[in-house]
């Protein structure tokens, strides 16, 4: 395999020092250096991962849905929960690299180009679910609308189509800021690599040389970008939450879905964020780039977007009560206190109670405590959609129809799987592309004075 | 040969869709090399024709496509049913095209059952005969079930040829009592003619008249007649019984005494009702029952059944001021050691109240007259004992399965020479014979029954049969008579000519066309007989220690004796009263439950002094707390793969010899002890909640508060005048919004009418709607997941405090309700889901691709998933084994797996009448197109027909004062308008 | 020699009671102003005495019109001519293909029906031998066999066409079937397996485009 000119650096002698410019380009180009055993292990691992979930796929194709654990009707499950939860781990990339952007807020810079990396496989991974979840998966193209003789198209009314559209954008615009952000520092690595890898970034970075023109227009193009991206944060899952909040579902049934929903979002991001980085940084050794600062600003996020969440969770219990709908009362009272409580609590302490802790500074700022609170910040949202979804239908109108499901080894499989893919992408991009901005670091950075790029 | 081409033929039409889809290419189509003037491919033939499921012997008419039978429906113009049929009617398809049939003659040898030639067969079996004729009299046993007519006369005509007069009508439900208690009180040995529809009051003792009872469908009809509310008033129904089946959900009021006691009721309230002076009874004969009716003070009779003795005095009051009134008595859950003396009590207070030659008429002859007692088959078995038997013949019944295994049947069997069975199945008798002769169905029979007093009804085959080498039992019988060198039949070369004798080819074809010969019977005075009084009149005695509750066994309505315990249909329809499928449960009062410290689904060990047996508990209000309920029907050790090694068999904890004066088996004769096993079982239930919560679902009013125009309020009571108005507004808009395209012509609106005051909950309904639309049976373990695919279900919900005996039970089917404002419909991203000009929820199934949003947003829960592919051959879940799948309707898609389906009220009907309609250019006219479910119910509780047609049925009942629409709050305005039931509330 | 004879004779009595209950089928359930047999035969060049009188002017060893040198479609157990039977000799579909007329689905002709005419006719060549594929359907009559045929046009089970009632509207059976009556040897035409087929000719007449019409 090609190599890249530039010796691995030693750890710097005093790490809080700031990095100067050439220290920067080198421990970030470092990072694309040939990987060690344990990225193999790593990566032959979530190859395993990603196969059993095929398999398990595979086997509900031959078989029908049979094989999973719905139970009617109770007809959605663990599918469209894993798929709105990856919805929303896909949020906070946007959030963190474009809106504050153009809130000018300076401490993105370390972190953003992990979380973009992490949007855009995200929703590949959750583009997955809606065609995983079908009957006749086979026959998933039918949703969209082409041209045909038989005069049938499909229904503009229903929230599934509006679904395609919003996922689809998002995808298509998420992966073109992604590039777009990296064309200089592909061009940075571009200049040191050899062999095929100096091709690969050669396109990658159009042929970027750094002039003055091409920096003007770079950023117009990714200010212009960033916002254009900014209401998808926004319009993506609040149409994810109207496929519940436009049937008449009790528990689904809310005006408050929108909001309540693209708020989860984030806070599911910027958990996942900080899951991410954690390890990254270890292995990476970049903490003289990703600083705890960083980790205190995500944290100070979770927590406030935490708190949305939670009041959010008050305020449908008590629209429930206040409606005076007996449907909706019996629908939340058998959420908290019925067959499924568990799964209730199990959202509320980790979405809603743990993250307060999250006021105290120490907390803040000691990163295996926030990596920690980060991982029940996953479960609890991937709960908050299992909840939401499951309780709600396991309850309806019809007493007669009340049922109870737990998930079965094919959708567990597929989870698994969901996750391996998703970390599958992820570390081929660390290994390929710079996962932290090394332009961006830069202007973070004290100028560096004269005769100092010598030393 | 003939045979083949009919299915080649059809194979082109029809089996493409059994199949599922098969490729054009290499495949061939056969046509006629004569062609038939009956048949035209793609239009059904109809033959009249009689059930022949259950003795009652309603008359049906059976539906085929391509020589095929596909449908099994009333015979509106006979006497018996008039048209409609219940399950077990429905299921007769699945006796017919059951893979587990005998397709081809067996002789038992040392390896076990071996195919033999039928010349050799015959040969042996009529060898072995001569030699048992010429060996003595009464050598030969031949085993039918209850056969009236030429065919039953021509069995005794056999037998006589062989010197023999060893013949036995067996019917495990035989209803003795009835008969014997005839005898005593009236002097006639007769089942006598019940007329629910002219009773004022109905007093029922324990008879399941809307499920086995002697001719539950026609019971059913004239009950729902009377029952219903109509013209501002109706018949009140009391059940006496200590558990409340699904007769009982229609009852007014439940009367739970201790079992056996009823008998003393009756006889209570006719003292009572005699000395209110309200008897029409007069002289001697007045002295007479008064002398005997005074020690039943209603003090005396209230300690001994543990009913309030005001309870007595005042049913008493109630039933002697309706008249004509009615009570009955004799259902088999009710039949103990005391079961004659009950019939006679009952037919005492009938006599008092003056229902005799009312409701109750006596003919010269039942159907039931002949039919053998439990004592003859004690009798033959012990005889076989005996060794005084050299050959038995079983033609049909199961003794070996629903004789009590205390009375040692299978023992004595083997002691018989040569045992033959002429079975369709290989049944548990079957099994134990040396020669296997395979039976045609009813449905490829020829016969003729009489299943009422005047009544001659036909059975004629609607196909050739299904297996090229069954032959029906009496063309067998015959063709043994002759190698036996013994010519009976009078020159009859089979069951046709039988059939036929004596009677001219027009009148018959005449019979053949109507189904039968319909005379109506004048009924004959009966006098109360001196002696009536002779029997002793106490609670009866039961096995078995007294601390523990009694065992009631009673019939399945579903399997009837266990007969039906083999079709996939009747398995997956759930118990009319717990509503729970496939498996065998014991019913546990909530009381004793918790006193046992047993829960639902929880094995318990079952044990009485003659057996032992496993089921699930299943915790039931509807019990008295000193008392357990087990269904007959499971329990099969052979018999096919539905039935065989499921659930348990509760006849094995009856004591052989507990009989009662006529000679009746007592099923309710024995305390049992319950033991936990430690295990426990999902039990196979369609039951999520059993209360309503106040939803309005299943809607009530007492007869005051439908008299005075109330109705049941339900959760939309809360909506304001404002919030109407904007839902109507809402309405409007959304109406003129639809109105373009195909929507802007004038169409009809199908719509749907449910009367909850005839409805009995009897679920006939469900099973149609599986023949029609060829529904999947899916088995236990999907059931228990709530996985079952019926499209039409019956929800159960009790109402009021369910610690004693005063709750009402609400029973109201659940179907598509076909809603205006479908939620639905706007949810589906491809319109699989769409709204049709003509009103229907549309479900297209090739176009589903399977994400089930709609399912999700049905507030009903009738919209169903194929989970697996139930219609494809060798998937684990394919529901279709041939030769079932001859039985699939070619008009209506069999599913595949992914896709969603649902009721569309049998839209494939709509098309068909509308096309033969439009061909013969004409309009439809109202009751041109009627559903299954419509058209087979016993009760007339559903209606169907075009709503914007003011003169049509359902027009008119739509906008009955009961009407009501399930969740009408969420203005789905639905198509379906059920009518809430009234419940009498008797003396205010 | 006796039996085949009798045979035979069985086959014309046969043949012609299926030939008349065709008829009387197709007269009796025409229910149009216009008979049936015409509408189907509409779209054939009319000329004088066309319609079942058709028959009368059958002239075996006619000079029948040439096979093309390739011929589509499959190749059939007997070699049965459409091009000759109702192009030629103009032969009504419902003759033959009676239930259209009064039913959902379409039969074949039974063997009777061919016999109807081919006892009489048998194509001699100049040697006066039978043609070929006339020897074998008598063949098959005389011994019972019915005549496995490879279907060329079905439709999904999922769809359900009222033949009937499209008969009753007047249309030619060559709107979907192709020009039948110019196939040697019959082949699929697409119309019939295309849905859009279907729509287009209901959108133009301004007839029902309800899925359930045909989905059920």
């Amino acid at each position: 395999m090609a190599t890249l000119a530039t010796p691995v650096a030693a750890a710097p002698v005093h790490a809080d020092a700031p990095p100067t410019y050439a220290e920067t380009t080198r421990d970030v180009i470092a990072t694309l250096q040939p990987p060690g055993r344990k990225y193999f292990a790593g990566m032959a691992l979530v190859l395993a991962g990603l196969a059993f979930g095929a398999f398990c796929w595979g086997y509900q194709l031959r078989y029908g849905l049979g094989v999973t654990g719905y139970q009617p009707p109770i007809f959605w499950g663990s599918y469209i929960t894993t798929f709105v939860f990856w919805v929303g781990i896909a949020h906070s990339g946007t959030l963190i690299s474009a809106i504050l952007l153009l809130f000018r807020s300076g401490w993105r810079t370390a972190v953003y180009r992990a979380a973009e990396m992490m949007t855009v496989f995200a929703v590949m991974t959750a583009g997955l679910f809606p065609i995983l979840h079908l009957g006749r998966a086979w026959y998933a193209y039918w949703v969209f609308p082409y041209p045909n003789f038989r005069g049938v198209w499909s229904n503009f009314r229903s929230p599934l189509v509006w679904d395609v559209f919003a996922i689809s954008t998002y995808l298509t615009v998420s992966a073109t800021f992604l590039t777009m952000g990296l064309i200089p520092d592909v061009a940075a690595v571009r200049d040191q690599a050899r062999g095929w890898r100096k091709k690969l970034y050669g396109m990658l970075s159009f042929g970027w040389k750094g002039s003055d023109r091409e920096w003007h227009h770079f950023g117009r193009m990714y200010l212009y970008l960033a916002g254009f991206a900014t209401p998808l944060v926004l319009s993506v899952h609040s149409v994810v939450s109207w496929d519940f909040a436009m049937a008449i579902v009790p528990g689904w049934h809310a005006t408050i879905f929108a909001p309540y929903f693209v708020a989860g979002a984030i806070f599911s991001g910027c958990g996942m964020v900080i899951t991410i980085l954690v390890p990254l940084r270890k292995a990476f050794r970049l903490e003289r780039y990703i600083r705890v600062s960083h980790f205190e600003s995500l944290a100070k996020v979770c927590l406030l977007t935490a708190s949305i969440v939670a009041y959010a969770y008050a305020t449908e219990f008590f629209m429930a009560w206040y409606s005076g709908n007996p449907f909706e009362r019996a629908s939340f009272y058998s959420r908290a206190f019925g067959q499924y409580w568990w799964a209730t609590w199990i959202m509320l302490t980790c979405n809603a109670f743990i993250p307060q802790l999250l006021w105290f500074k120490k907390v803040r700022t000691s990163v295996p405590t926030l990596f920690v609170i980060s991982i029940f910040i996953n479960i609890g949202m991937w709960f908050e959609r299992f909840v939401i979804i499951v309780t709600g239908l396991s309850h309806e109108y019809e007493p007669w129809q009340w049922s109870y499901y737990v998930p079965r080894w094919p959708e567990l499989g597929i989870l698994v799987g969901s996750f391996c893919w998703f970390s599958m992408w992820f570390l081929l991009a660390i290994k390929f592309l710079p996962s932290v901005a090394i332009a961006e670091m830069k202007e973070a950075l004290p100028p560096p004075l004269k005769g100092e790029a010598h030393r | 040969m003939e045979r083949r081409r009919f299915l080649q033929v059809a194979g082109a039409a029809g089996v493409g869709v059994a199949a599922g889809c098969s490729p054009v290419s290499g495949e061939r189509l056969l046509p006629y090399v004569n062609e038939s003037d009956q048949l035209t491919p793609g239009i059904p033939e109809y033959y009249a024709s009689t059930c022949r499921e259950c003795p009652a012997g309603c008359g049906i008419v059976v539906k085929t496509r391509e020589a095929r039978a596909i449908k099994v429906e009333g015979n509106p113009q006979h006497p018996v049913g008039r048209g409609h049929l219940c399950a077990r009617g429905q299921a007769a398809l699945q006796g017919l095209y059951d893979p587990d049939r005998v397709r081809q003659p067996y002789r038992r040898t040392a390896r076990g059952l071996e195919p033999v030639a039928w010349d050799e067969a015959i040969q042996a079996i009529g060898m072995s005969l001569g030699v048992a004729a010429t060996s003595g009299p009464d050598r030969v046993a031949l085993v039918t079930g209850a056969e009236t007519g030429p065919l039953d006369a021509f069995y005794d005509e056999w037998l006589a040829a062989f010197r023999s007069r060893r013949r036995l009508r067996y019917e495990a439900f035989a209803y003795e009592p009835l008969r014997e208690a005839s005898q005593l009180t009236f002097g006639v040995a007769a089942v006598p003619e019940y007329d629910f529809a002219a009773a004022q009051y109905v007093l029922s003792f324990g008879a399941d008249f809307l499920e086995t009872w002697l001719s539950p469908v026609e019971y059913t009809r004239q009950f729902a007649e009377a029952h219903g509310w109509r013209d501002r008033r109706m018949t009140k129904f009391v059940a006496v019984e200590p558990r409340r089946g699904l007769t009982g959900y229609s009852a007014d009021e439940w009367i739970a005494p201790k079992p056996g006691t009823e008998g003393l009721l009756a006889l209570g309230i006719a003292a009572s009702v005699l000395r209110h002076g309200k008897a029409e009874l007069s002289g001697a004969e007045a002295d007479r029952v008064h002398g005997f009716l005074s020690r039943f003070t209603s003090r005396a009779v209230a300690d001994a059944a543990g009913v309030a003795e005001s309870v007595i005095e005042r049913v008493a009051r109630e039933f002697a001021a309706a008249r004509p009134s009615l009570a009955v008595t004799g259902g088999v859950a009710g039949q103990h050691r005391a079961a004659t003396q009950t019939a006679a009590a009952v037919n005492l207070l009938n006599y008092v109240a003056g229902n005799v030659g009312r409701t109750v008429r006596y003919h010269g002859t039942s159907p039931w007259d002949r039919v053998s007692r439990y004592r003859d088959a004690v009798a033959w078995v012990a005889a076989m004992r005996a060794g005084s038997i050299d050959v038995a013949i079983v033609q049909g019944p199961n003794p070996a399965f629903t004789l009590p295994k205390s009375a040692g049947f299978a023992d004595a069997f083997k002691k018989v020479g040569l045992k033959v069975a002429l079975a369709s199945h290989l049944d548990e008798t079957a099994e134990l014979c040396d020669y296997v002769l395979p039976d045609l169905t009813p449905l490829e029979q020829w016969g003729a029954v009489e299943p009422a007093a005047g009544v001659r009804s036909y059975v004629q085959p609607a196909m050739t049969p299904v297996f090229d080498d069954a032959r029906q039992a009496a063309d067998v019988l015959l063709a043994i008579a002759a190698k036996a060198g013994k010519p009976v039949g009078r020159g009859a070369t089979g069951a046709r000519d039988l059939v036929a004798a004596g009677q001219a080819p027009a009148a018959l074809d005449h019979a053949l066309q109507r189904g039968g010969t319909f005379a109506a019977a004048p009924a004959r005075p009966v006098r109360l007989a001196p002696d009536f009084a002779r029997l002793p009149y106490q609670a009866p005695a039961f096995d078995g220690d007294a601390g523990a509750p009694v065992l009631v066994v009673y019939p399945s309505a579903a399997l009837y004796d266990g007969r039906g315990a083999n079709k996939g249909w009747l398995q997956e329809l759930p118990d009319g009263a717990t509503r729970i499928a496939w498996q065998t449960w014991i019913e546990v009062h909530p009381q004793t439950a918790a006193r046992l410290g047993v829960a639902d689904g929880d094995v318990v060990a079952v044990t009485s002094p003659h057996g032992k047996v496993e089921a699930l508990v299943y915790v039931y209000p509807g019990v008295r707390p000193d008392v357990v309920a087990m269904p007959i029907g499971q329990g099969h050790t052979a018999y096919g793969r539905n039935a065989r090694g499921r659930g348990a068999n509760p006849l094995e904890l009856l004591g052989a010899d507990a009989t009662d004066a006529s000679g009746a088996l007592a099923f309710c004769s024995t305390r049992v002890t319950l033991a936990k096993t430690g295990r426990s079982v999902r039990l196979a239930t369609t039951e999520g909640s059993p209360r309503q919560l106040g939803r309005g679902i299943a809607r009530a009013v007492s007869t005051a508060g439908a008299l005075a125009g109330r109705v049941e309020p339900g959760p939309e009571a809360a909506v304001t005048d404002a919030e109407r108005a904007a839902l109507a507004a809402a309405a409007a808009s959304q109406r003129a919004r639809a109105e373009i395209g195909v929507y802007a012509q004038p169409h009809p609106k199908w719509e749907m009418t449910i009367d909850l005051s005839r409805c009995t909950g009897c679920q006939a309904c469900v099973t149609a709607c599986y023949a029609e639309n060829n529904i999947p049976v899916v088995g236990e373990e999907q059931v228990a997941r709530h996985r079952g695919m019926a499209w039409l279900r019956l929800e159960r919900y009790f109402e009021g405090d369910t610690s004693g005996s005063d709750f009402q039970v609400r029973q109201i089917p659940m179907l598509c309700q076909q809603c205006e404002a479908a939620p639905c419909e706007p949810v589906c991203p491809v319109y699989a889901a769409y709204h049709t000009p003509d009103g229907l929820n549309g479900q297209i199934y090739n176009r589903c691709v399977g994400t089930r949003y709609c399912a999700n947003n049905c507030p009903y829960k009738v919209r169903y998933f194929n989970w697996w592919d139930y219609g494809r051959d060798g998937d684990p879940y394919f529901a279709f084994a041939e030769p079932l799948n001859w039985q699939l309707n070619p008009d209506v898609t069999v599913r595949t797996k992914g896709v969603m389906e649902k009721c569309t009220f049998c839209v494939q009907r709509i098309r068909f009448a509308q096309n033969d309609a439009k061909v013969r250019k004409r309009e439809l006219a109202d009751g041109d197109v009627t559903p299954a479910c419509a058209q087979t119910c016993p009760a007339d509780a559903i209606v169907f027909g075009d709503a914007h047609d003011p003169a049509s049925r359902v027009s008119r009942l739509k906008g009955d004062a009961r009407g009501y629409h399930v969740f009408d709050l969420l203005n789905t305005r639905p198509g379906i308008t059920y009518l809430e039931r009234v419940i009498a509330d008797g003396e205010a | 020699m006796t039996r085949t004879t009798s045979l035979i004779a069985g086959g014309v009595l046969l043949g012609l009671t299926a030939a008349l209950a065709g008829v009387s089928l197709v007269r009796g359930q025409g229910a149009g102003t216009r008979a049936p047999a015409d509408t189907a035969f509409s779209a054939l060049p009319r000329s004088a005495g066309a319609g079942y009188s058709s028959l009368d002017g059958v002239r075996p060893g006619g000079d029948w019109p040439a096979l093309p040198g390739r011929l589509k479609g499959p190749v059939q157990p007997i070699f049965y001519r459409h091009d000759i039977h109702a192009g030629q000799y103009r032969i009504p579909c419902l003759y033959c293909h009676n239930n259209a007329a009064n039913s959902w689905t379409v039969n074949l002709p039974s063997e009777s029906t061919c016999m109807g005419c081919h006892l009489v006719t048998s194509a001699p060549d100049t040697a006066g031998n039978p043609n070929a594929d006339i020897a074998k359907l008598r063949d098959d009559f005389t011994k019972g066999v019915p005549i496995p045929w490879v279907r060329i046009n079905k439709i999904p089970e999922y769809s359900h066409f009222p033949h009937m009632r499209h008969v009753a509207a007047g249309l030619a059976c060559q709107t979907c079937h192709g020009n039948i009556q110019q196939m040697p040897r019959v082949f699929p035409v697409r119309n019939v397996s295309s849905m859009g087929w279907c729509t287009n000719c209901h959108m133009e007449r301004g007839v029902t485009r309800d899925c359930t019409a045909c989905h059920f």
